[in-house]
């Protein structure tokens, strides 16, 4: 905080100071404080309308202090700091206690000073706990088991050590969590849930949480990765936020999925140290793996915002690599003692015959598949499996196994969700021409990864357009496509999950024809398996369909395919898919689809494709280049 | 089977007696909590009339940290009392796999939580792998309820760290 003269306040034209000891000030002055981009941030503004008027995303009534707070700022400004200047009656009571971050923001400013005798009981025990913490950021990869969880999550993460991770001794369990999350009422289904999320009904808050409890949803439960992010800020910027969080915890704000949401309600509040906006102005949507790129590209006195991440794998992941790390001859003798998911035999002689450093990283290993197993299937015998797993483990000596985890790529550093191509086409029907691809969000089977979902599609809003041929034609609409083909390559015992697709989309009845556009709304279930760099599924389900070219309106649907990673920049996806309406020929079709994307660099790739449709009609072929943003 | 799983009990029991008692001693004097019973957590499991109760108190109190309720209050659930009991109650799967390794990062914070030093945390480990396998020896051990397990490794915990050197609470 700045002691400030009166003189010292008269040269640097600070205003409050003044307003106290000189009421005469102008209360220009005190306008323009009031425009201040760090209080707009206090205050949660936002622009709304046309002309755009700036309105508060706070709808909790005492969160203002003057009745036109929530639409006027100078209001607000001038109610809180005649609020500030009143002497405390009740603890707790005071303005100082409800707006540490204000009073801290107003003092620094102009050197403001406010009642020293003030008790604030419940902030004194919040900044007793995180006077020291250090703030960063938590990103939650994306889950396809919830349509609101298919982008990721955000987390504010508040560590009350305040050390860089090298110097934590130990983990980050008993850190603190910031989640701002929608009140879903229990009895509202997934109908009424999607409708609300997205056209609004629901209120929203900051509610605080230990780590390990969203460590235990996330990494144990839905196997999800998690990547911290430490944030550099000066000291001051870190006890403002730190006040400010405190202010708007529990504050109730509108949720909506599409453009209110944990991203957005995160980057707005980071708004009040970070000045380059983490949200993506102009469109409609926000996503946290967008916060996290935003804060990526933003410097503070010349260094990066963000530390480097520190990598959260999931337990699915963190099994898969114990496994990877054991022997031949211990994998061999893993999948002997428990060779399907009702049999476990640990009497066996390979088993028996180990030896003991042998045994236990061969039981470590199957006691972390086994909690996998027991998140995420209802197979009554694991527990089983699992008492006698620890009982066993325990039975042994401690001991240091090692194993390394897979190289995950950060969202920060993976390909960006929006993609522009431009393809040469060739259709041996109607000749050459050139094709514009755009797809706004999010990655398909070719571009997926561990860093969002790997061996998955999640896009939405992609449009092909063709020129070359007469008139510019859209050649294809995806208005939402999401695959998840569930591949575990891990081999032990698993309760095998459907491969599932479901998509609606504009897409011509076959390539001959140029303007054939048939709505279709595609549901697939199916079995994938996956080994090495090979992953292979079969789906069967049906397609709703508009009939402007076919003939029956459902129809039914199978699809094939194969994934190859021939490199870690280079993948392969063929697919074959046919369906039948049962109306003869006019109701069925059959299309086959090659892939393959070459990764140029984080931003770029080329892409070749092959399709066909019926034999005898016509096929395509396209070689493309694709920049992501 | 029966003989077996009461012997095993007793013999538990005696466990914990030997390791003495394992309820934290607060800022209130030397009551002791059990924070599921005591103090909210595990919704009424552990309340006095409840079948749970009894068996729970067979097998795990037996004496050591039986506390009537008059004695107990709110306030004797202190924030640290809670904050462990929480812990240990939301994460014993992973912490009860950790424990068997010898190490994890659950482990660690369940150490910090009672404020073992490095240099104590090797015997407090050896003491919760001790109690830990004879509780999953027992074949009824999958039918024992969530909160019980997770009392029981509190109890543990609680008692390693009091005699350990090095640990805040001892």
């Amino acid at each position: 905080m700045q002691a400030v003269s009166l003189s010292s306040c008269i040269r640097q034209g600070v205003v409050l100071f003044l307003l106290f000891v000189c009421p005469a000030v102008s209360a220009a002055d005190l306008h323009e404080l009031s425009q201040h981009r760090a209080w707009k941030a206090l205050l949660h503004y936002e622009y709304e309308g046309f002309p755009e008027t700036a309105v508060s995303a706070v709808k909790d009534p005492t969160f203002f202090l003057s009745e036109s707070g929530p639409v006027d700022p100078e209001a607000e400004l001038r109610a809180t700091i005649a609020a500030l200047q009143q002497r405390p009656v009740k603890p707790g009571d005071h303005a100082l206690c409800r707006f540490p971050a204000r009073a801290y923001w107003i003092t620094r400013m102009t050197g403001a000073a406010w009642h020293d005798n003030v008790d604030c009981p419940e902030w004194a025990h919040w900044w007793d706990k995180h006077s020291n913490s250090s703030i960063g950021l938590v990103y939650v990869s994306g889950y396809l088991g919830n349509p609101a969880s298919y982008f990721g999550h955000l987390l504010i993460h508040l560590d009350p050590s305040g050390k860089p991770s090298s110097q934590r001794d130990v983990g980050r369990l008993l850190d603190t969590s910031l989640n701002f999350g929608a009140d879903i009422p229990e009895e509202d289904g997934l109908v009424k849930y999607i409708t609300k999320g997205l056209i609004g009904g629901y209120q929203a808050m900051f509610s605080e949480a230990p780590f390990y409890r969203n460590s235990a949803v996330y990494s144990e439960t839905e196997m999800r990765n998690l990547w911290y992010y430490r944030m550099r800020l000066a000291d001051w910027e870190r006890i403002l936020l730190l006040n400010h969080l405190w202010e708007i915890m529990r504050r109730e704000y509108d949720y909506f999925f599409i453009g209110q949401n944990c991203a957005t309600r995160i980057a707005r509040t980071l708004d009040l140290v970070v000045e380059q906006p983490l949200n993506s102005p102009g469109l409609p949507f926000e996503s946290p793996e967008g916060v996290i790129r935003a804060a990526t590209a933003v410097s503070k006195n010349g260094l990066p915002l963000l530390e480097d991440p520190e990598y959260i794998p999931s337990r699915q992941l963190v099994t898969r690599a114990r496994f990877e790390a054991l022997s031949e001859i211990q994998k061999n003798v893993a999948l002997a003692v428990w060779p399907s998911i009702d049999q476990f035999q640990l009497e066996t002689d390979p088993y028996q015959s180990l030896s003991t450093t042998d045994k236990i990283a061969l039981i470590e290993t199957l006691l972390s598949h086994a909690a996998f197993l027991k998140q995420t299937t209802k197979h009554e015998g694991i527990a089983e499996i699992e008492r006698r797993l620890l009982a066993e483990r325990l039975g042994l000596p401690t001991a240091d196994t090692k194993f390394d985890l897979e190289p995950a790529v950060p969202v920060s550093e993976a390909t960006p969700p929006g993609r522009f191509e431009l393809s040469a086409l060739h259709n041996s029907e109607h000749g050459s021409g050139l094709r514009l691809v755009l797809r706004p969000l999010h990655y398909d089977l070719l571009d997926s990864s561990t860093a969002r979902q790997p061996a998955a599609a999640l896009e939405v809003g992609r449009i092909e357009v063709d020129v070359g041929f007469g008139e510019p034609e859209i050649s294809r609409v995806v208005f939402a496509r999401v695959t998840n083909l569930q591949i575990e390559k891990n081999p032990l015992p698993l309760m095998r999950k459907y491969a599932w697709h479901v998509s609606l989309e504009a897409e011509r009845r076959d390539l001959d024809c140029l303007d054939c556009l048939d709505l279709r709304w595609e549901f697939l279930a199916g079995k994938s398996i996956g080994k090495n760099r090979y992953t292979a599924y079969a789906m069967g389900g049906g397609v709703l369909r508009t009939q402007q070219h076919y003939d029956g309106g459902l129809a039914l649907l199978v699809e094939a395919g194969a994934i190859v990673n021939w490199t870690s920049s280079q993948r392969m996806v063929a697919t074959i898919q046919h369906e039948d309406a049962s109306e003869g020929v006019d109701g069925r079709s059959t299309r086959v689809r090659v892939g393959h994307r070459i990764r140029l660099s984080r931003t770029a790739d080329a892409r070749i494709g092959i399709e066909g449709t019926d034999p005898g009609e016509a096929t395509e072929i396209s070689i493309g280049l694709s920049v992501y943003f | 089977m029966i003989q077996k799983n009461t012997l095993t009990g007793i013999l538990l029991s005696a466990c914990l007696l030997i390791f003495g008692s394992p309820a934290i001693a607060d800022s209130h004097g030397d009551q002791k909590i059990n924070p599921w019973r005591h103090c909210g957590i595990g919704a009424g499991l552990f309340d006095d009339n409840g079948t749970a109760a009894a068996i729970s108190n067979i097998i795990w109190d037996s004496g050591t940290t039986a506390v009537t309720s008059a004695t107990a209050s709110p306030e004797t659930c202190s924030s640290k009392i809670l904050e462990t009991a929480r812990f240990i109650d939301e994460a014993y799967d992973v912490l009860a796999i950790e424990t068997a390794m010898g190490e994890g990062k659950h482990l660690a914070a369940a150490m910090d939580l009672v404020g073992c030093q490095s240099a104590a945390q090797q015997e407090v480990t050896a003491k919760l792998r001790h109690d830990l396998h004879g509780l999953t020896t027992r074949a009824d051990y999958t039918t024992l309820e969530r909160a019980e397990k997770a009392y029981s490794y509190y109890a543990s915990l609680l008692s390693a760290a009091s005699s350990a050197e090095g640990c805040l609470s001892s």
